[in-house]
């Protein structure tokens, strides 16, 4: 019987001490939150930028000034994908490898980077230059595909860009900036998106283009008013349910005088989704605007915008927005001499999909590992630090400006009688024109494809379309013809929801067994293994796909990834069971055909590069 | 919060009342149903991680997790249906996918939640056809503890249990999703109540080193009695096999342990055939042992005590024993004897707890001694019998369970000090079941019998009188410490009489 050592990391006699810089960063995140415990991934990140990667003395350090246990630093640090416990090369390249991105041509970066710089995912050249990773979605689906070289995003890549950008840095020249990003259509009547093309991003031009005045007229409004607009408005949550938000305000319990938090939903992570992103990064006092009409209506106290840890550069962007905002009155104590204070501040996730669930983002908060909570009690009842909570997606809040400014009937003005106004659709994979499009809700999906993005490329035929974040059931082409983008056609019709707008669209080249296996191998990845169907049946859905996918499919497998689809369908704590399930079962039921050829051919009967999986 | 009130629900359509605010598993158990579950535990926090006890509730469109959902009024849940029974067969699969199926090696196997409910729930054929499970390194967590995380379920029974009752996070979670680890960082699992996560666990995953490959569960007779490691007074299972006691599981109160025992007196047991056991009786004669059959042993002990004067005799006894025992002590020096110097403890025992359920008294009856011997306006005070030993006024000294003087705070140099006494004592006799300083030293010795190898009762430190039984036999001709007294008395009432009182042996 083979023994374990009983510490796999000893720690060392003396105790690691960051520089007076990053001690000074780490005492201004632990002022950040009621708990020191919360500071754990804020501390986590600056110890890691400091050092380049999780040492065990780094550990022991945070555990010190966090006052948790190593046990408990070591168990969060292992949680979240961004913590590197182990030191990676001076360039870690990090391909996005998931749905949109594999469509147009992940895999072959790979594949050119195994080649070029001789290394397999996970591994790190000779000369400790580059360390190459797959990863999952990184929220740049409409200009894939896309890759992080540390800090950095690169979109539209081709191996051959990927060459230029990784010599420049290899002998330390600057990449040509700015470099191009994802395509904004400029639709009529946005409301989100509004002048995003003019470049709002600092606080004088916002102001210029008439912002704040709302929060200054909400201000004077009396809270429960504003509530009973956004709830007449009939908004929904736009990060992925569609819950009605006014409804959700209304749930905080009545009478209650203690702390509420107002938690922003920026982890943007749902395979398909990017359009959080450029809000963060081109219209951040929008967000801050509606975050603090928000907070005003609902009374909250203290409010945090949870954004994923992989966007450095809308956290730089934002950050600075944030700075401004207090420096002119609009956030902090007595906010344009309303005497309603709120605090607003910045908290980076580190690599985790699950987050984006609303109760593993606040544990996640909480600085504990991201694992959603059983409900009820939901958040709004007890959420973050036990309080009552509000969490909303990041566009969601960006509408409330608008709302407010123009009241519910303008607002019910376009979109559909119970999915009203305007959202952003995200439009990735095998379009010719991919990105954002701020559209009515209710526009039928086929004016979006075809006529906003110009349609398939290449002359080739629709053949699937995912239409709301890959964790919404898929649309045969047909579907996809007579579906709204309403989630009352989008179900009837579809059987599918427009969950988080994110719309995936595949041609009749894609092979459906090796898109779902690398959607699947997403699901896994991102389970965080709290709860059996899930934990185990991604697993085991995914080995059969890619069984199947390399031509050892049995007739039997079909029926098997139905049931697994059954078995992990309403049986799980959170909603990531579905967000497995839904894909899962409408894939297989339907392209039942293309998996049984699949399996009787014992290969790809479109001769397809498996999607993205490399 | 309500308090006190209850509510009454439908269980399978059968009316039900539970506590308003109990979950509905606890709610649906107490009333008879049948729920399977891995990560509920009535001691625990409700987790709703396993799946297992997924019912389905009128009103709510999905299976709920039994554990999380409180019961309200007029609730209509059923356990029996076609979907419930669909669930339970599906996330069974799931578990069964990686687990190895290693029952014929595992030491769960035969209590093990898993094997059970797939026996009674699981498809009959295995639909994964992957090849390669999931494979972990077997961990080492420490003195105590094995892992072995293949067989794990992920119900974090043994995380929450450490977080929950002991406060200590070395066991924690590693990772997540299908790579999930439950593992130490840097320290070994080393509380003093780490032996029960061995039995919260519902499979072979985490087991006790101390039990591991010893025996077969089905085979173990289990006795119910009391832990005699302190005050406390722990309901236990002395579980044995083949008259070897084996291992010791707690056994539910929530009056005195709830559910569970700490480390010490659930190894409590190695003494009993340890080679410190006194097996025979022994006298010294010129200064050589001389080996005694028990009768005869007893009769003499009599004898010593009826030829000293009564305030020249000193006789001890700690409260190892059992109220009975005491009884039958101070029957024998109040009644028979009338000797002044008996006392069932040198010194009085401390009080107060060390932690949640270990007492500051390592005595397992001192409140019973106090409730029997104190009648008597006697106690405590057997360090006066000690010092008029050493100072030489003492003909007979008569100790029984000597070894247990250790016990008291600084009990060794008690030991000591009683040893060296004895040179002073003309006649000194132990009973004891183990060896010590203090039977080396005495001139007869007579064996006694261990805490699972007799019944009786005993007072624990809330004054509960609970009834320990014997889970082995002694050898045939072993004699109670009971039996040893009340022959003693009997014999030298006949003596002082003239007649017989006792007209057969009393065994």
């Amino acid at each position: 019987m083979k023994k374990h050592l009983v510490a796999p990391h000893g720690l060392p006699e003396t105790p690691y001490r960051p520089t007076a810089e990053t001690e000074k960063r780490i005492s201004t995140h632990l002022a950040n939150y009621p708990t020191k415990m919360a500071a754990t991934l804020p501390v986590l990140h600056e110890l890691q930028e400091e050092i380049g990667y999780l040492t065990p003395d780094a550990i022991a350090y945070a555990a010190r000034v966090t006052e948790t246990s190593v046990t408990h630093m070591y168990s969060v640090a292992t949680f979240y994908t961004m913590f590197r416990l182990k030191p990676v090369g001076k360039f870690d390249l990090q391909i996005c490898t998931n749905t949109s991105c594999g469509l147009t041509g992940a895999g072959d970066l790979v594949r050119h980077c195994e080649k070029t710089y001789g290394v397999k995912p996970g591994q790190t050249t000779a000369d400790g230059r580059l360390t190459l990773h797959e990863t999952e979605c990184i929220g740049s689906c409409g200009s894939g595909p896309c890759v992080q070289i540390n800090k950095d995003y690169y979109e539209w890549m081709t191996p051959e860009k990927l060459d230029d950008v990784l010599n420049g840095l290899f002998q330390g020249r600057a990449v040509g900036r700015p470099l191009p990003t994802v395509h904004i259509e400029p639709t009529p009547d946005r409301v989100v998106y509004k002048d995003i093309e003019k470049n709002l991003v600092s606080i004088d031009r916002y102001i210029e283009h008439g912002g704040y005045e709302t929060l200054k007229r909400a201000l004077a409004m009396k809270p429960e008013d504003i509530v009973n607009e956004v709830d007449a408005s009939g908004l929904r949550g736009l990060g992925g349910a569609n819950f009605p938000t006014g409804k959700k305000w209304k749930f905080l319990p009545k009478n209650y005088t203690g702390p509420i938090y107002f938690c922003i939903n920026a982890d943007e992570s749902e395979p398909g989704t990017f359009k959080d992103r450029e809000i963060l990064r081109r219209l951040p006092h929008r967000l801050i605007e509606g975050a603090v009409i928000a907070g005003h209506a609902f009374r909250a106290t203290d409010a945090y915008v949870y954004m994923r840890g992989e966007f450095y550069e809308p956290y730089r962007v934002f950050q600075q927005a944030l700075d401004e905002a207090y420096a002119r009155g609009f956030l902090g104590k007595n906010i344009a001499g309303s005497g309603f204070s709120l605090d607003l501040k910045l908290h980076r996730g580190a690599g985790a999909y699950i987050c984006g669930e609303e109760t593993a983002l606040l544990e996640s908060l909480e600085g504990k590992r991201g694992e959603p909570r059983v409900k009820p009690p939901f958040p709004a009842v007890q959420g973050l630090f036990g309080c009552p909570t509000i969490i909303n997606n990041v566009e969601t809040i960006s509408q409330v400006p608008a709302i407010v400014a123009n009241g519910a009937q303008w607002f019910r003005a376009r979109g559909t009688e119970k999915f009203p106004g305007t959202r952003v659709f995200c439009v990735s994979g095998h379009v010719n024109k991919p990105g954002l499009y701020e559209l009515p809700n209710g526009t039928p999906l086929r004016e979006l494809i075809f006529d906003w993005c110009g349609g398939i490329p290449a002359g080739r035929a629709l053949k699937a379309v995912i239409p709301g974040g890959s964790s919404m059931p898929v649309l045969t082409a047909d579907l996809a013809m007579k579906v709204n983008l309403d989630n009352d056609s989008m179900f009837s019709v579809g059987g599918s929801f427009t969950g988080s707008g994110g719309v995936i669209v595949m041609d009749d080249q894609t092979c459906m067994v090796g898109f779902l296996a690398r959607l699947i191998k997403f699901y896994e990845h991102e389970s965080c293994g709290q709860c059996t169907p899930c934990r185990e049946g991604s697993a085991w859905a995914r080995k059969i796909l890619y069984r199947i996918d390399a031509g050892g499919g049995r007739p039997e497998d079909i029926d098997t990834l139905k049931a697994i689809a059954k078995g992990i369908d309403g049986n799980t704590i959170c909603a990531l069971g579905e967000a497995t399930a839904w894909p899962l079962a409408s894939f297989v039921r339907h392209f039942e055909s293309e998996f049984a050829e699949h399996i009787e051919r014992r290969g790809c009967p479109l001769k397809a590069e498996p999607a993205g999986v490399v | 919060m309500t308090e006190n009130k209850t509510i009454t629900f439908f269980v399978d359509g059968k009316p039900v009342t539970a506590p308003a605010g109990a979950m509905v598993i606890r709610a649906a158990l107490d009333a008879g149903a049948v729920i399977p579950y891995f990560c509920y535990h009535p001691a625990l926090k409700p987790a709703g991680l396993c799946r297992m006890c997924l019912v389905e509730i009128e009103g709510f469109p999905k299976l709920q997790a039994s554990c999380t959902t409180p019961v309200t009024e007029g609730m209509k849940v059923h356990t029996d249906t076609a979907r419930v029974e669909q669930a339970r067969k599906d996330v069974l699969e799931f578990y069964l996918l990686n687990h190895p199926l290693d029952c014929p090696i595992c030491d769960k196997a035969g209590e093990c939640q898993l094997q059970n409910y797939t026996f009674a729930y699981a498809r009959q054929n295995s639909r994964y056809r992957e090849g390669e499970k999931r494979r972990y390194n077997y961990e080492d967590l420490g003195p105590k503890l094995f892992r072995d995380m293949d067989r794990c379920v992920h119900c974090l029974r043994c995380v929450r249990f450490c977080e929950e009752i002991v406060g200590d996070d070395n066991l924690s979670v590693f990772k997540r999703g299908n790579e999930t680890d439950i593992s130490i960082f840097g320290s070994a699992v080393v509380n003093e109540y780490a032996l029960n996560i061995a039995e919260l666990c519902p499979v072979g995953a985490l087991v006790s080193k101390d039990f591991l490959y010893k025996a077969r569960v089905w085979h173990l007779k289990k006795t119910e009695t009391v832990c005699a490691s302190c005050a406390t007074g722990c309901n236990i299972y002395m579980e044995s096999k083949d008259q070897v006691v084996q291992r010791i599981t707690p056994r539910v109160n929530p009056e005195v342990n709830d559910h569970w025992i700490c480390d010490f007196g659930r190894l409590n047991f190695k003494h009993i055939n340890s080679s410190q056991r006194i097996h025979e009786s022994t006298r010294l004669e010129d200064g050589v042992p001389q080996v005694l059959e028990m009768d005869d042993a007893v009769r003499r002990l009599a004898g010593i005590l009826a030829g000293a004067p009564a305030d020249r005799l000193g006789l001890l006894i700690t409260p190892e024993a059992t109220n009975e025992e005491i009884f039958e002590f101070r029957r024998l020096a109040e009644q028979v004897l009338k000797c002044p110097h008996h006392a069932y403890g040198l010194v009085p025992p401390e009080e107060g707890k060390l932690d949640f359920l270990r007492s500051r008294d390592k005595f397992p009856n001192s409140a019973g001694a106090r409730r029997l011997g104190g009648l008597s306006g006697l106690g405590f005070d057997g360090l006066r019998i000690l010092e008029m030993a050493e100072k030489g006024e003492l003909e007979v000294l008569l100790m029984i369970y000597p070894h247990s003087v250790s016990k008291h705070p600084g009990g060794e140099a008690f030991l000591g000090r009683l040893a060296a006494a004895l040179a002073q004592v003309q006649t000194s006799v132990v009973i004891d079941y183990l060896q010590s300083k203090v039977s080396g030293a005495a001139t007869m010795i007579i064996p006694g019998l261990t805490h699972a190898e007799k019944n009786g009762t005993m007072d624990n430190s809330k004054g509960i009188t609970q009834k320990l039984r014997r889970a082995i036999f002694p050898s045939p001709d072993q004699l109670s410490e009971q039996e040893m007294l009340i022959r003693v008395s009997t014999a030298l009432v006949e003596k002082r009489a003239g007649v017989t009182l006792s007209a057969s042996d009393p065994r």
